[in-house]
């Protein structure tokens, strides 16, 4: 099933790699990955395929990853409209 | 006029502040500004033969002590030499602080003189790493490593320092420290999910406890042996939690997985819940996923959400400190213990006793050879209560696992989750630091003790009195004993009769060195090792085609645990024998 992650970080890139690797290791099938600074750091939308109890193990690992602040989840692709600015 | 400092001292000043009394590392241009301000600092720091050692030391100081160890390296090669070390404390959820040196602000990038992207290589390795870029953010910056690596699951930091940030001066501020004793870890269970814990666990007639590293990590042995004996649930350990719970109480099961006793694997498979603490379902605990405690509800506790059911599916996931935990379960079992099973689990304990009967955990004993397991309980009965126990990889580790009677938490230093080789003898010399006065015995095999044996020289440097034990077969022998038994005796490069004389080289580090050839010496040579407080090595030749039973065999289940050799091997073991005499 198709999942949509906002993820916001603080403002070091180190994070974003890390982030980017989770998805890598975890070999989910990436969608879409956008991404843009904010005035607290980056904020990422990912819209990527997987199982639920992958997704939500995920989920887990993602919001207790250092370094992001704020972790939301949503199930359509529709959820990543209006969420970041075009860059 | 302001205090102004350079990030060199500023640094030192902030260790100093976060209780960090030791450090292991080695020396280099980048961090050489650093080395100077250590000159007069009054940190101790213990000069490593290879910074691998450094990270595996203050790996082991992490273990035995709860607090994070730390090791300083220079830029390039010696933080690249980190990372096994760093991997394995990930692996293992162990707390420690890495400082890397690194060139100069201005050369990053530029591909300089011992530059690596240490950040980029240690992104997969460390919990968090941080790159400083001026002397002003030093302190907040070590502050926060040091609160990352030991809050939630702990694990390792990386603070990368650039020489420019180490030369540069600055007028420090700096953070205050909380000083809390333990870390603070969310509480995401609610007292619902408690209850019905409780309910699942008094409806329960055959339960088991399958306790990990996380226990060991929230100092949860209290509140473990108490719902224990509250609820007469037997305690199984994985490799991580040795020492967590007694190896002497009635209760204890000892090691459940590959390497695990007949009893205890059996029990896994027969029983109707398994109360999983700070454990991760490890393929070497689980063998076939499907078939892992097939009857049992399964009830998992956890710091970190993202293990809650990540390998097998668990009927209640409580997430937050074990300690804290088990001890709301403690409360709410007394609330509810009316009609007590207590009977039924009798009987329960009854059958692991009869199955424990059937196949005790046993070698096939010997005068002519030094069997490998007879050492290991040589030491156990002849080390203190509270001496540390410190292993490599392979087959000295199961027997060392399986034969070590464990009295005390904390007490057993092995790279269990990445599984690297020469952890042991290192990993002991920083467990020896935080404990000048215990016993601390590196437990290793011939194989990967030599990985790491240059460190003789500091242990013979510092007069480090860690007792090295070797249990020599002449090979490596997890890997001879896979290919004997899973790939049709085709023994390819496990053959490590090309080794020094242990005992010699010792002598030659200046430290005492003995070889024991004959089971009847064994009992003298460790009693002897352990009575000074020196540094020592033995180097014990035990029969080289001694395997370690029960194994239950790589994607397997644990019911197919292959509980002793075939009686065929037994002959065929005189052929080998004659072999490596050859």
């Amino acid at each position: 099933m198709q999942r949509v992650f906002t993820i916001d970080t603080e403002g070091d890139l180190i994070v974003i790699c890390r982030l980017m690797n989770i998805f890598r290791r975890k070999g989910v099938k990436l969608i879409k990955w956008l991404m843009s600074a904010t005035a607290d750091g980056f904020r990422v939308a990912v819209l990527f395929d997987a199982a639920e109890a992958e997704s939500e193990h995920l989920f887990n690992f993602v919001r207790r990853t250092e370094g992001v602040n704020r972790l939301a989840s949503g199930e359509t692709a529709s959820a990543l409209e209006g969420l970041l600015p075009v860059m | 006029m302001e205090n102004v400092i350079t990030g060199s001292e500023i640094l030192l000043e902030s260790l100093k502040r976060e209780n960090v009394d030791v450090m292991f590392g080695l020396p280099g241009g980048a961090v050489l500004p650093l080395y100077d301000a250590l000159y007069s600092a009054g940190i101790r720091h213990l000069l490593v033969r290879h910074e691998q050692a450094a990270a595996f030391a203050a790996d082991g100081y992490a273990r035995v002590t709860g607090k994070p160890g730390v090791c300083l390296v220079t830029s390039g090669p010696g933080a690249t030499n980190l990372m096994t070390g760093l991997t394995s404390a990930l692996m293992d959820s162990i707390p420690v602080v890495a400082l890397t040196g690194q060139v100069p602000e201005a050369l990053i990038g530029k591909d300089g003189f011992q530059e690596a992207d240490t950040i980029g290589i240690s992104l997969p390795c460390t919990k968090r790493s941080f790159q400083i870029r001026s002397a002003a953010e030093i302190p907040a910056v070590i502050h926060r490593a040091f609160k990352t690596a030991i809050s939630g699951r702990p694990g390792p930091v990386l603070v990368d320092l650039p020489k420019s940030a180490l030369v540069e001066k600055a007028a420090p501020i700096y953070v205050k420290s909380d000083g809390a004793r333990r870390p603070v870890r969310e509480r995401e269970w609610r007292d619902d999910q408690i209850d019905r814990a409780a309910s699942i666990i008094l409806e329960s007639r055959q339960a088991m406890l399958y306790v990990g590293g996380g226990a060991v990590h929230a100092e949860a042995w209290p509140e473990l042996a108490e719902f224990s004996e509250l609820t007469q649930i037997p305690v199984t350990t994985t490799l991580m939690g040795l020492g967590v719970f007694p190896s002497c109480h009635p209760l204890s099961l000892g090691m459940l997985g590959m390497h695990g006793s007949y009893s205890t694997n059996k029990a896994t498979c027969e029983c109707d819940l398994l109360i999983a603490v700070g454990a991760r379902f490890d393929d070497r605990v689980t063998g076939r996923l499907k078939d892992f405690a097939p009857k049992a509800r399964k009830i998992q506790l956890d710091v970190d959400p993202s293990e809650i059911g990540k390998n097998i599916r668990v009927d209640l996931g409580l997430v937050g400190d074990a300690r804290e935990i088990l001890r709301a379960l403690i409360d709410a079992v007394k609330c509810r213990q009316v009609g007590s099973s207590g009977s039924e689990r009798r009987l329960w304990l009854d059958q692991i006793d009869e199955w424990r009967s059937e196949h005790p955990l046993d070698y096939e004993k010997s005068e002519d050879s030094i069997k490998p397991e007879y050492v290991i309980e040589m030491i156990s009965r002849y080390a203190n209560e509270d001496a540390i126990v410190s292993v490599d990889v392979g087959q000295h580790q199961m027997w060392a696992a399986q034969y070590y009677d464990f009295y005390q938490p904390r007490t057993w230093l092995s790279s269990s989750g990445l599984g690297a080789m020469g952890y042991g003898f290192p990993a002991a010399m920083g467990a020896q630091l935080a404990f000048p006065e215990r016993q601390v015995i590196a437990i290793v095999g011939d194989g990967g003790f030599q990985m790491t044996l240059n460190d003789l020289a500091t242990v013979a440097q510092y007069r480090v009195p860690v007792k090295i034990a070797i249990l020599n077969n002449r090979a490596l022998g997890m890997v001879r004993q896979w290919q004997e038994i899973f790939f049709e005796k085709r023994y390819c490069d496990i053959d490590l009769n090309f080794a020094p004389d242990f005992a010699k080289l010792a002598e030659a580090y200046g430290i005492r060195g003995s070889k024991v050839e004959h089971h009847d010496d064994v009992k003298e040579a460790v009693r002897e090792m352990l009575s000074d407080r020196e540094p020592c090595l033995v180097d014990f030749w035990v029969d080289p085609a001694e395997n370690v039973y029960p194994i239950v065999p790589p994607g397997a289940s644990l019911a197919e645990m292959i509980v002793e050799p075939p009686r065929v091997q037994l002959e065929e073991e005189q052929v080998l024998d004659d072999l490596w005499a050859v």
